[in-house]
């Protein structure tokens, strides 16, 4: 078995020959007769784009095609900048063999140490991502009082280093409890607080005792703590602290925190500060909110008063909460953040329009706003010569409920959006499946479980089952894995088009394309007999 | 049909209400949705029956005069500044503004560090909910003034916040700024853990165990306040020298040592509450209030002969073994041997009539009515180290007043208007407004909801299920009551 899987990763890597060129090539892109919104509030009405190697070439009304680009002809659609989430919280899998095991803080909520590229690279949430439009993204660690440090990158393909933008770019905070009676400081958010602020002084004091030590050995040596090393840069305000609020008098503590340590802070909000508009603006901090907005409560046939006016009063007023923030002259940040999927956050940004904000004002809200708050706005952000291509091809207005965006170009780099569909197959069983990699040809097995929306699918390999993500649409599974654990890291996808009990498709690893194909050998196990 | 000229007039209605700024909007039940009242030049109270409180005692058809949020004036028949706001109180009685010395109410989270064993170092400062409907309700009952306490799980607690009623204000603005900074003890059952029902119990288990606990912090404090001493006294080398490591527990805890913070200590039993007082006269300072002190009838003397408050209840007992012996003559007893006596609430809802309970030193130990009501007021104003601002109506002193349809302590009467630093946050007749208001509003969201949910399904917006928000919540000390001492209110 164990020599079938190396097969199979040499059959890949051998795909990496002409098959795998025609992937990448070319590395130029003409975009025509396409409308161009360059920058909140610019627009080409009908333009070309040129795309080389990764950047923006050429943008305008009149711009000569290179001959050796490939041309998408785009009318009847428009191309937007792509967008940036500046805050995207990623849970940290507790049983990871990356993460450290063992608490350097005595209390396991102080975890500033800890680093998110370990976790960024899920490609099933980037792919998320940059199918919602996102190109780039802040990855922030989710648990904690002290998370530890975001991660900026480019959503595009293959693995973390061809991604990554800047490291460290985030401390990440947040008040948090340890749970109830029994379970260890703090069970309350004042003790969480106390812990936050004895945990910055002890980091700022480290840095004094330290640097006294440092000028005169001869006294006694102060404990070291490599975890409150890691907040130096933070205590002295040369670090960014993220400081992530439940709600707005959870926002507003946390400002104060950041005052009373002077920290270069932002505010990642909660999508009701329009109950403290004035206090929120008052910070000064930059405020990234969530663009989440509650669906009606559930009244049932009469108003029986379960649904309590609280409720009642949010679910009014929470779409208002951006332009409320935009009229009270803060800067608009949004993040998708907090959304069950990412690509829900067109139908809200619709909904925020309703209420008064410009699609404008939403798109500089995902574009040149985050770009500005995290220096990358020479980068991205906007469609103009010299920035990076990161594009979205959309059928119509970005943000409405029924736009489809159809590709989204990430460093230049084209990646099409397909359209899931209902599953009209169910492709549960175990297929025996041939791949095809320029004329090298490998056997394996794929074991499907379960009904097709909810696929849980494995590759038979030498260190026992290689799981991998199977989703359906229409009659196709489409299947990918990390190919990291074949030693060939990024991902490697392929799907299958099922008739009865055959199918065939085709897919693509980071070195190359190969057919496949292949029959089912066993059906999903029976349904166990209900005994009467 | 309707005419476009008229459309265009209610376009231009539209815009024209939509432009004026918002009324100034008190007695909603949301924080945030009020406004703060308008604080008057000058207001005039007339001819009330005044309960002072202080040494001018009881006065029938007296004037209060309040300027600028002070109390300016105490007289019959006083003149009114040009353009007071007047009161008319004829027939109703004036009360300085209730106090609760015990509350756990407008707190976020749980009232209760209790992972360890001293938690100095949590402010309830940090967690005072501004959104908490509680504010206003107590309002309505007259309070002005509430001490919030960390709860009782730990013999050293957390860091109390004395706050005023300013309903609808930030939580900073809440604050009493005055107020000397203070800190919750606690003694007996809940710190030694009897009633947790919990495996991996702390240390202490018992009461020498509570004690010592106790003990051990202050010695810590001694050495730390050391530790600091010298490297403040370390002259020109001190840049050079390793600094101590600041610790906010024990910054709390030597403020106790140095006077500059007042100890509330939870107490029940008269050998726990004797073992406190050595424990505070060894290291040099006195216990502000014995919080319950169910037993402080058996050592009054020794509680008056330190000089600490008592803040009790009325009649609560039989809610767990540490009150067996517990009588509601408690307060009575100890306010004859010269305590300093005040009756609190430790619950969100009897905060409202704790006129009621001031009764009830009259009833049980026949205090009189002017002293009883001073269980609510004055006395619990001077356990805060707060009267020389509040607790009585006197001139100079902050105008946080009440205003009763009848006797104060009288089952019949109900507070009318109550008024912080001069502002009015209560007003019965506008709460009866405020009340159709929201009533209308509800209605209105309901339609709202029923009018997109009858829209066909494909125009309807997705999303994620209104989340609950997660204030309004009842506050109390979980290791205190709330599920083992049922109030109760029958006859012994």
């Amino acid at each position: 078995m164990k020599r079938r899987l190396f097969a199979l990763a040499g059959a890949l890597a051998l795909a990496a020959g002409p098959a795998a060129m025609a992937d990448r090539v070319p590395q130029v892109h003409a975009l025509t007769g396409v409308r161009i919104v360059v920058a909140p509030g610019k627009v080409i009405e009908s333009g070309t784009l040129v795309v080389r190697d990764g950047l923006i070439e050429a943008v305008g009304a009149e711009v000569a095609v290179p001959a050796e680009a490939r041309v998408w002809k785009l009318e009847k659609t428009t191309v937007y900048p792509g967008l940036i989430d500046a805050y995207h919280a990623l849970d940290w899998p507790v049983a990871d063999k990356d993460e450290p095991s063992k608490a350097v803080h005595e209390n396991a909520l102080i975890r500033p140490e800890r680093d998110a590229t370990v976790i960024a690279w899920n490609e099933a949430e980037i792919g998320k991502l940059r199918e919602a439009g996102f190109t780039t993204a802040v990855i922030a660690p989710k648990k904690g009082i002290l998370r530890g440090q975001g991660v900026l990158l480019e959503l595009g393909g293959g693995d973390l280093p061809a991604n990554l933008l800047r490291r460290n770019v985030a401390q990440i905070a947040a008040f948090e409890t340890s749970g109830g009676r029994g379970e260890g400081y703090p069970t309350s958010t004042m003790g969480a607080v106390a812990l936050l602020r004895q945990t910055l002084s002890d980091a700022r004091w480290q840095e004094g005792a330290l640097g006294a030590l440092a000028k005169k050995p001869g006294q006694r040596r102060p404990a070291y703590s490599p975890v409150l090393e890691s907040l130096a840069p933070v205590v002295a305000g040369k670090q960014r602290i993220f400081m992530v609020g439940k709600d707005v008098l959870d926002t507003l503590r946390l400002a104060a925190m950041a005052k009373e340590f002077k920290l270069d802070a932002v505010l990642i909000g909660s999508g009701e500060e329009y109950k403290r508009l004035d206090a929120v603006a008052a910070t000064g901090y930059p405020l990234v909110v969530p663009i989440d907005f509650p669906k009606a409560p559930d009244i049932g046939e009469t108003d029986d008063l379960s649904v309590d006016l609280a409720t009642l009063r949010h679910w009014d007023a929470a779409p208002s909460n951006p332009k409320k923030l935009a009229d009270a002259k803060v800067k608009l940040i949004f993040t998708a953040n907090g959304l069950s999927e990412p690509k829900k956050l067109h139908e809200m940004a619709a909904q925020a329009i309703e209420r008064g904000l410009t699609a404008d004002q939403v798109l500089a809200a995902f574009t040149t706003e985050p770009a500005r708050l995290l220096g990358i706005e020479d980068r991205v952000g906007t469609i103009e010569v010299g920035k990076s291509a990161n594009l979205i091809v959309a059928g119509g207005p970005l943000f409405a409920k029924e736009t489809k965006i159809s590709a989204v170009f990430v460093d230049g780099i084209r990646f099409e959006v397909k359209e899931s569909k209902k599953a009209t197959v169910e492709p549960a069983g175990e297929w025996a499946l041939t791949i095809d990699a320029g004329g090298q040809t490998i056997n394996m097995t794929l074991k499907l479980e379960g009904k097709a929306d909810a696929l849980k699918g494995e590759l038979l390999g030498p260190t026992g089952p290689m799981e991998v993500n199977a989703e359906t649409s229409g009659d196709t599974v489409e299947v990918s894995f990390d190919g990291g654990k074949l030693g060939m890291p990024g991902t490697i996808k392929f799907n299958l088009k099922i008739s009865g009990n055959s199918a065939s498709g085709s897919g693509s690893s980071p070195r190359g394309t190969f057919t496949i194909k292949g029959d089912r050998t066993s059906g999903p196990p029976a349904a166990p007999e209900v005994k009467q | 049909m309707r005419s476009p000229v008229v459309k265009k007039s209610l376009v231009a209605l539209a815009a024209l209400l939509a432009a004026a700024p918002l009324a100034a909007q008190t007695g909603d039940p949301a924080g945030w949705r009020n406004s703060q009242p308008e604080q008057p030049a000058a207001l005039l109270i007339q001819n009330a029956t005044v309960w002072t409180s202080g040494p001018q005692g009881k006065l029938e058809n007296t004037d209060v005069l309040v300027q600028k949020g002070k109390i300016a004036a105490i007289g019959k028949s006083l003149a009114a500044p040009a353009g007071a706001v007047l009161v008319d109180g004829n027939g109703m009685h004036l009360t300085a503004g209730i106090i609760d010395a015990h509350s756990h109410s407008a707190v976020v989270g749980n009232v209760n560090e209790g992972s360890h064993i001293s938690t100095a170092e949590v402010r309830i400062a940090d967690v005072i909910d501004s959104e908490a409907s509680e504010i206003y309700q107590q309002l309505g009952g007259g309070v002005t003034t509430i001490n919030l306490l960390h709860g009782s799980a730990n013999s050293i607690g957390g860091q109390n916040a004395v706050i005023k009623m300013r309903w609808g204000a930030l939580p900073q603005d809440l604050l009493f700024d005055k107020a000397p900074q203070g800190i919750k003890f606690a003694l007996g059952e809940n710190p030694k853990q009897s009633n947790w029902n919990v495996e991996q119990r702390r240390y202490p288990q018992t009461r020498q165990g509570v004690e010592q606990s106790i003990e051990e912090r202050f010695l810590a404090a001694v050495d730390y306040r050391r530790q600091w001493k010298e490297y403040n006294d370390a002259g020109p080398g001190k840049s050079s020298r390793v600094p101590p490591r600041r610790d906010y527990q024990l910054d709390a805890i030597v403020e106790i040592l140095e006077g500059k913070r007042l100890v509330h200590a939870h107490s029940y039993r008269a050998d726990e509450i004797l073992m406190l007082l050595r424990v505070a006269e060894k290291h040099g300072f006195k216990i502000a209030s014995l919080q319950h002190i169910l037993e402080g009838y058996k050592v009054a003397d020794e509680i008056a002969a330190h000089g600490a408050g008592a803040s009790t209840f009325s009649d609560w007992w039989a809610y767990k073994y540490e009150v067996i012996d517990a009588i509601p003559w408690n307060g009575a007893i100890m306010w004859q041997r010269d305590v300093v006596v005040s009756f609190n609430s430790d619950d969100d809802e009897l905060a409202r009539r704790l006129n009621l309970e001031a009764a009830k030193a009259v009833r049980y130990g026949k205090v009189p009515e002017e002293e009883a009501l001073k269980f609510v007021t004055l006395n619990p104003a001077k356990q805060l180290g707060i009267d020389k601002w509040v607790g009585s109506i006197e001139v100079g002193k902050d105008a946080d007043l009440a205003l009763w349809s009848g006797h104060p302590m009288s089952t019949y009467s109900r507070c009318e208007k109550t008024w912080v630093d001069g502002r009015k946050y209560f007003d019965r007749d506008a709460d009866q407004e405020s009340r159709k208001k929201v009533a209308a509003e509800r209605a209105e969201l309901i339609a709202k909801i029923k009018a997109q949910a009858a829209k066909p399904a494909a125009e309807q917006k997705a999303g994620e299920p209104a989340k609950t928000p997660t204030y309004n919540q009842s506050h109390g000390d979980t290791f205190c009551h709330s599920s083992d001492h049922p109030h109760s209110e029958g006859q012994p």
